[in-house]
């Protein structure tokens, strides 16, 4: 198991770089583990391999600890930010670090237990006894040998002075030492003067130089009084007995004698491993206090690298343990947002391995009655899309779930935007639904299970008239359905209206042109017989009944056109070219109005009736022109073409800088009648919104005082057949 | 102001830190007298240094515990140069180990280029045959060419690492093991 791999540490991409610091992890760890067992065993392989114990373990312990740290670090930003299973990591965590962690420290305990009697163990009071007491007899063996030697060293002295060898010459003295030397078994015969200049010598080995004399002066100083013994170390590890005596000649001059006598080997040898075994047990004894400090030192150190490969172990283990659920966790949570494609992996084949196996299938099922759920609610909103109807549906207190498109259009808002606010927010967003959202409101406060209801709102000062109905659903919530039948009212008033003026110039054309006779044959037969003031008061009166009555037909007549309209002669039309005809004919008017034009440069053509169109114009015109201002007037004409629901119209802005229409005239600008001029008919506008509707396109109108009026009307373009 | 300040506070660290070692380290060692001759051996030069050295009770008891101890006495021929830091040329050390003997009841002071031994009745005068350095190494003509910008310097220290293992984490980290003396240096005579 690749321990960085599960606690997602990676170096590199490539699989040997990925098992690369495990596998220096463990040979550090392993290595200092050889090297503590061998350093806690032997006391020469402590000295050896301490410092490379020490550098290994911390490199261990420093690595350990970063590795440790990283994954702590992360595990507690991921448990901080609720990421899915973090927090029962953690635990597992701290539980395995726990067990792990409370043996080892049972067993540091012991140890040191260990420890300490161990070391202490090597120190036996009665090991101590017998190495002071070997050193003592070894001291006290070579401290009768300096007696020993000093007496020699006596008889030496007497024997020159009996034997008056100094007094002889240099090859006598010379002999005579060196027999005194054989004959003593000394390694060296000395006799210096009170200066301490050497008068003669006699060496066993000449060319052997045991030592100097230390500290001459106050060595000599000394001598004044008494002989001088002492026990040396030479170069070679060899004890020898130096002895300095001082004796009068026979000429009484004070002389010294030194003789250096070698210790037997066998007790020099036997006197060196007795001062070695000492000298080690001493040191032994001074350095335990440190010794048991560097051994603590060191289970310290296996101590910390055993604690954290344990929790780096409790890492793997933990995360290993926990992948599963922390997967089935993190497919919950994506359940949530509504990822139903989640599968999990099978890690293993146990308990939580046949879990993440049902929640796979739980899975796929969910995500295939979502795909269903996701089928049908996109049939039913085909199915809504294509009724002209519009659909609401409000659930979920009184919040708007579902509007269909034709409910944006009737309503002439982007209701996309208002889904899941509640039903009232229609009328912030949306103003002129206002009076649309209090009366379904109105309904769904009260909870009507069922109701029927005629609703009027204002849309861009157009009057519309919509019939609602309204369902309660089976849980909860409402279905509205609404149909607008604006047109159908409209159709139907003007229905009304051509009857009207149908009838009106049926039954008033008849008897004017009796009455217009009748005025002028009173007018022949009467005015020549008058005098002068009764014949201009007759002249008057039936001038006044001829002209009323032509006033009248001309009135019947557009009635009579209103009622009667035309067959229109379609053809293929270029809007802009009429337009041009119509307004050459007002160039030139008496009211001072004048014309302002632009087109878009590629204008497709209409089919229209260009009698008609004009006609439309020419209305437009007119009214402007019966327009009473103190300014002069201007009409601005633009002609574009416009995409309307996916069809090409080619749409006409008229524009007045008028003082806009009459409030009473703006409500139904359109409506017959509807007219404040005294000779006026009412009927400009009628005739202008049925002919465009006959050929099939619309009209809106907008007004304001301060801003004129403007009509906008829209043509169908004409669709070209492809020649392919 | 705040360079000032800065200052202030490093050097009342060093006070500090010296103050304490003082008064922690009774050992002490300082260099007396260095100077450089021409030995009788031709193209060598001999090395004169002495140097007075005390030990603290702690390093006595050690030598009493038969625990040698092992001093390194180096000295270094310096070049002087105007731009860069100053040359080093060469360095010539010596170690002297001193070792209690328990029979002899003698302190031993071997130097351990040239392994000579010499025994002493007392610790002082061991230390004292050990301050003049006996058997210190030659230098060879060739690096004191420059005599014009030449100086030495030299240094005399326990060393730590020749203690015994189990000692030797305690001597580091206590400043009563660490016998150093400061660095002493002296221009190398004109006139060689």
């Amino acid at each position: 198991m690749n321990l960085l791999n599960t606690l997602h540490i990676s170096i590199s991409r490539r699989p040997i770089f990925n098992f690369m610091p495990t596998i220096v992890l463990l040979m550090i760890v392993t290595l200092a583990t050889i090297l503590m067992s061998r350093v806690s065993s032997n006391a020469d392989d402590f000295a050896r391999f301490y410092v490379p114990l020490f550098i290994l373990s911390s490199l261990g312990i420093v690595l350990l600890t970063y590795i440790i740290s990283v994954n702590l670090w992360r595990l507690w930003r991921n448990a901080q930010s609720n990421q899915p299973g973090a927090k029962l990591t953690l635990r597992f965590l701290g539980f395995f670090s726990l067990i792990s962690v409370l043996p080892l420290i049972l067993i540091f305990y012991l140890s040191i237990q260990i420890l300490q009697r161990g070391v202490d163990s090597w120190f036996d009071v009665r090991v101590e006894t017998a190495l002071n007491d070997a050193i003592t007899l070894g001291g006290k063996i070579l401290e009768l040998r300096q007696r020993e030697h000093l007496k020699q060293t006596e008889l030496i002295a007497q024997q020159l002075k009996n034997e008056a060898i100094l007094e002889r010459n240099e090859n006598q003295i010379a002999h005579g030492l060196s027999q005194l030397q054989l004959r003593y078994d000394a390694e060296e015969l000395n006799i210096y003067d009170k200066e301490w200049n050497l008068i003669a010598l006699s060496q066993a080995q000449p060319m052997l130089k045991l030592t100097q004399v230390p500290n001459q002066e106050a060595l000599l100083h000394k001598l004044q009084e008494k002989p001088y013994v002492a026990l040396h170390t030479t170069q070679a590890n060899k004890f020898y007995i130096q002895v300095i005596l001082p004796f009068t000649s026979d000429n009484n001059e004070r002389l010294f004698i030194q003789t250096l006598f070698a210790v037997p080997s066998e007790i020099n040898h036997l006197a060196r491993s007795v001062e070695e075994a000492y000298d080690e047990y001493k040191q032994l004894l001074f350095v335990r206090v440190p010794l048991k400090r560097s051994l603590l030192f060191t289970l310290i150190l296996a101590l910390l690298i055993s604690i954290l490969s344990a929790t780096l172990v409790a890492f793997a283990l933990s995360r290993r343990l926990l992948a599963p659920i922390r997967d089935l966790a993190a497919g919950t949570e994506a359940v949530t947002r509504g990822d139903y494609s989640t599968q999990l992996p099978l890690r293993a084949k146990d308990e939580l391995s046949a879990l993440v196996q049902s929640f796979n299938s739980m899975m796929k099922e969910i995500d295939r009655s979502q795909q269903q759920a996701i089928n049908q609610s996109a049939y039913l909103e085909a199915v809504l899309g294509s009724i002209s109807s519009g659909v609401m549906t409000v659930r979920h207190q009184n919040k708007l779930q579902i509007a269909n498109s034709a409910a944006a259009d009737i309503l002439a808002a982007d209701l996309s935007q208002c889904l899941g606010l509640p039903f009232n927010d229609l009328a912030k967003t949306h103003p002129h639904l206002a009076q649309f959202v209090n009366a379904v409101q109105s309904h769904l406060s009260e909870q009507d299970p069922e109701w029927r209801d005629e609703i009027i709102f204002y849309s861009e000062s157009e009057r519309r008239v919509l019939i609602c109905h309204g369902n309660a659903l089976p849980n909860d919530g409402m279905v509205i359905v609404f149909d607008d039948v604006t047109q159908l009212i409209n159709a139907e008033k003007e229905s009304a209206w051509s009857e009207v003026a149908r009838r009106i110039a049926h039954e008033i054309k008849n008897p004017l042109t009796p009455i217009q006779l009748s005025a002028e044959r009173l007018r022949r037969k009467y005015l020549e017989n008058m005098t002068m003031e009764e014949g201009a008061l007759l002249d008057k009166l039936t001038h006044t009944i001829i002209q009323q009555v032509e006033v009248m037909k001309q009135m019947v007549d557009a009635f009579s056109e209103y009622a009667r309209a035309p067959q229109a002669e379609l053809i293929s039309l270029d809007l802009v070219k009429i337009l041009d005809e119509v307004v050459e004919m007002y160039c030139f008017n008496t009211r001072g109005l004048t014309f302002e034009r632009s087109s878009d440069k590629q204008l497709p053509t209409i089919i229209a009736d260009p009698g008609q169109i004009r006609q439309v114009l020419h209305n437009l015109i007119k009214n402007v022109m019966e327009i009473e201002t103190k300014y002069p007037l201007k009409v601005s004409l633009i002609t574009r073409s416009v995409m309307e629901q996916g069809k090409a119209y080619v749409e006409l802005i008229f524009h007045d800088n008028g003082p806009g229409l009459p409030p009473e005239i703006a409500k139904r600008p359109f409506e017959p009648y509807a007219t404040t001029k005294l000779k006026g008919t009412g009927l400009g506008l009628a005739v202008v919104k049925k002919i465009i509707e006959e050929h099939g396109g619309h009209i809106q109108v907008e007004t304001s005082t301060e801003n004129g009026t403007t009509f906008r009307i829209s043509l169908p373009a004409e669709v070209k057949q492809d020649p392919s | 102001m705040y360079l000032i300040n800065k200052k202030i506070v490093i050097r009342s660290w060093l006070l500090f830190i010296i103050c304490g070692q003082c008064w922690a380290n009774e050992s002490a060692v300082y260099i007396t007298f260095l100077n450089i001759y021409q030995s009788p051996e031709p193209n060598y030069y001999d090395l004169d240094l002495t140097f007075n050295i005390s030990l603290s009770k702690k390093l006595i008891k050690a030598l009493e515990n038969s625990v040698p101890l092992t001093f390194e006495v180096e000295v270094s021929v310096h070049e002087k140069r105007d731009w860069l830091w100053d040359k080093k040329i060469k360095t010539v050390k010596a170690r002297y180990l001193i070792v209690y003997q328990t029979l002899s009841q003698k302190f031993l002071l071997q130097n351990l280029s040239t392994g000579h031994t010499n025994t002493y009745p007392d610790l002082t005068q061991t230390l004292n045959a050990m301050g003049k350095a006996p058997q210190f190494p030659q230098v060879h003509k060739k690096y004191l060419q420059m005599t014009q910008r030449g100086y030495l310097k030299a240094k005399v220290s326990l060393v730590l690492n020749q203690l015994p293992v189990a000692m030797q984490a305690q001597a580091y980290l206590r400043p009563t093991w660490q016998v150093s003396s400061e660095w002493y240096s002296t221009p190398i005579p004109q006139n060689l």
